[in-house]
């Protein structure tokens, strides 16, 4: 099994947000001051989560579609994940 | 003109836009199973956003949301975390449930999960956990509907008079169109609800305090405690983190589980159209910002509103907005209810016929007969919810708690069966039904919980090992088979 780089960063990030968002890794960043954007910090730090989230899955379907583009007709059985 | 009368037609004008909508929206849809229930495979990109958005946002969102937020701060933070953990996996998840769709036909999740471990006593037992739960949460989006319609019109609607209107609406273009009509109306429900969600959320803190930045700095000299998590727990004691992050998972892995969030990935046209649609959804989900800032804004405002889920429609009512806002506010929260009960009414019929009629008593009923039963059933569906929300005041959401809890353990199931070749009926038959006893039986006696651990965790741990047990110790299921299953969902599409 190959574990190809960019859709392991993805599921990376989102194993770093449950991480970042409960306990433990949450409660240096849950914190009102300062301010961003006019809101506390820690809702500041969810909206970024979220903004991240949609980024990152963004940055996975572009480099997706350039690699298959490439290897069209190729290798029709790549795959994510899997066996 | 009194208030209530012009908020009244305002509102009854956007069921009537709903009803247009929905009743249009079929005429291009096949006259078959397929067609009804998943849409031909042919939902496009715009749809599906909204679909998917829209469903999720339910009058949950418009009310107990930021109810949560204006009584316990900090701890509504959770939705926007479980929000988005639920539906990450979806865009993996999502293109292989689709795959394995075409290839097999399949249109539920049950459909999917019994196929591939050939057993029919799975398909029953999902089906039923389905049906438990859509039924108090349908009643439950029926009677918020009905609150909202209700305050907003100074009690000159009474709570059954909305309910009805509001899902007589529903019922129709889910009978006329399926699942095209569900699509439609929650792509126009969901334009609406972002708007208004908006536009009052930025202009309330502007109008009440100068703005958002000026009213969260008065809160934190007077509130503190109401912005940072875990927040507040129901009793307005801090809340624990244990609680706090098992909810979050538990919450995300039920939402990742929803059996209609499988029926519309059958509906999807391709791949891309899936991972699309989950590209940009994080930005659905911060449609909770400004419903948050609204119930914030409520937190100093005089007077209180008479429970916290009404702290919504509370400002609304209490801040000089013109009755045609106020119309426009009741509108975005009955189609926040809408577009989730069509979707979980139209849901909850068809897996009954597909999954539960279909299997048990007649094997061999036409394509056509059955399109007429999942119309009779989302009928007498929508008329035992309607009943449940009028009448009842018994705890539906210890109900709908529960039957969510075995929607939880079907996380395992749904994982083995597109990575562990291994996995056999027995197994995936006795981790679902220990799992969802030992959920329940935590959930009745909370003082049995190890560490204090939420109860779907703990249901989650006996599932696995049973899985993997009762897995080892039976036959393997028809390895061609499952072999054929596992490739075809890896395959992607042409």
């Amino acid at each position: 099994m190959r574990i190809r780089l960019i859709p392991a960063l993805a599921v990376l990030y989102y194993a770093a947000m449950i991480f970042f968002v409960t306990y433990p890794g949450y409660v240096p960043f849950d914190r009102i001051r300062p301010f961003v954007l006019g809101m506390p910090f820690s809702m500041f730090w969810q909206v970024c989560w979220i903004v991240g989230a949609g980024l990152v899955l963004g940055g996975v379907f572009v480099w997706e579609q350039k690699r298959r583009g490439k290897a069209d007709g190729a290798r029709p059985t790549a795959s994510e994940g899997g066996d | 003109m009194e208030r209530w009368v012009i908020v009244t037609f305002v509102t009854a004008s956007y069921l009537l836009v709903s009803l247009v909508i929905g009743w249009l929206s079929g005429r291009k849809a096949s006259n078959t199973v397929t067609g009804y229930v998943a849409g031909d495979r042919d939902f496009g990109l715009l749809v599906m956003y909204f679909v998917m958005g829209a469903m999720m946002f339910s009058a949950f969102a418009f009310l107990g949301t930021p109810g949560w937020a204006y009584s316990r701060g900090g701890a509504a933070f959770y939705v926007f975390s479980y929000g988005l953990l639920g539906f990450a996996p979806w865009y993996f998840l999502g293109p292989w449930v689709a795959r394995v769709g075409r290839k097999f036909g399949y249109v539920t999740q049950a459909e999917l999960l019994s196929d591939r471990f050939k057993s029919d006593l799975l398909s029953w037992l999902i089906a039923l956990v389905s049906i438990v739960a859509f039924i108090p949460y349908i009643a439950l989006q029926m009677k918020g509907a009905g609150i909202v319609f209700n305050a907003v019109t100074d009690g000159k609607v009474p709570i059954w008079i909305g309910a009805a209107a509001a899902y007589a609406v529903v019922m129709l273009y889910v009978l006329k169109s399926g699942v095209l009509g569900v699509g439609w109306t929650n792509t126009f429900q969901g334009i609406f609800m972002l708007i208004i969600a908006w536009t009052l959320g930025i202009w309330l803190p502007k109008h009440l305090y100068g703005g958002v930045g000026p009213m969260f700095e008065r809160l934190a000299e007077l509130r503190p405690e109401l912005l940072t998590a875990p927040g507040l727990d129901a009793s307005g004691a801090p809340w624990g983190w244990g609680a706090y992050s098992s909810a979050i998972i538990v919450s995300a892995i039920g939402v990742t589980m929803w059996p209609h969030l499988f029926m519309k990935a059958f509906a999807a046209k391709n791949d891309n159209t899936i991972k699309l649609t989950m590209v940009f959804y994080p930005t659905f989900l911060l449609f909770l910002l400004p419903l948050y800032f609204i119930a914030f804004a409520g937190v100093l405002f005089d007077p209180k509103p008479i429970s916290a889920d009404f702290i919504l429609p509370h400002m609304i009512l209490n801040t000089n907005v013109a009755p045609v806002v106020i119309g426009l506010f009741c509108a975005g929260a009955l189609a926040a209810s809408m577009s989730t009960g069509d979707a979980m009414l139209h849901a909850a019929a068809s897996i009954y016929v597909q999954d539960f009629h279909r299997k048990l008593f007649s094997r061999d009923l036409s394509d056509h007969s059955r399109r007429t039963l999942i119309r009779v059933v989302a009928v007498i569906v929508g008329i035992v919810a309607y009943f449940i929300a009028v009448t009842t005041q018994m705890s539906l959401v210890a109900l709908l708690l529960a039957a969510y809890g075995a929607i939880v353990q079907l996380a395992p199931i749904t994982v083995v069966a597109f990575f562990w070749k291994r996995a056999t009926a027995a197994g995936a038959v006795a981790g679902l039904v220990l799992g969802s006893i030992t959920t329940l039986l935590l959930y009745l006696n909370p003082e049995l919980r190890p560490f204090g651990l939420h109860e779907g965790i703990v249901g989650l741990t006996v599932n696995c090992s049973a899985l993997v047990l009762f897995s080892l110790l039976t036959q393997p299921t028809a390895t061609e088979h499952v072999e054929d299953f596992v490739r075809t969902s890896r395959l992607p599409d042409a």
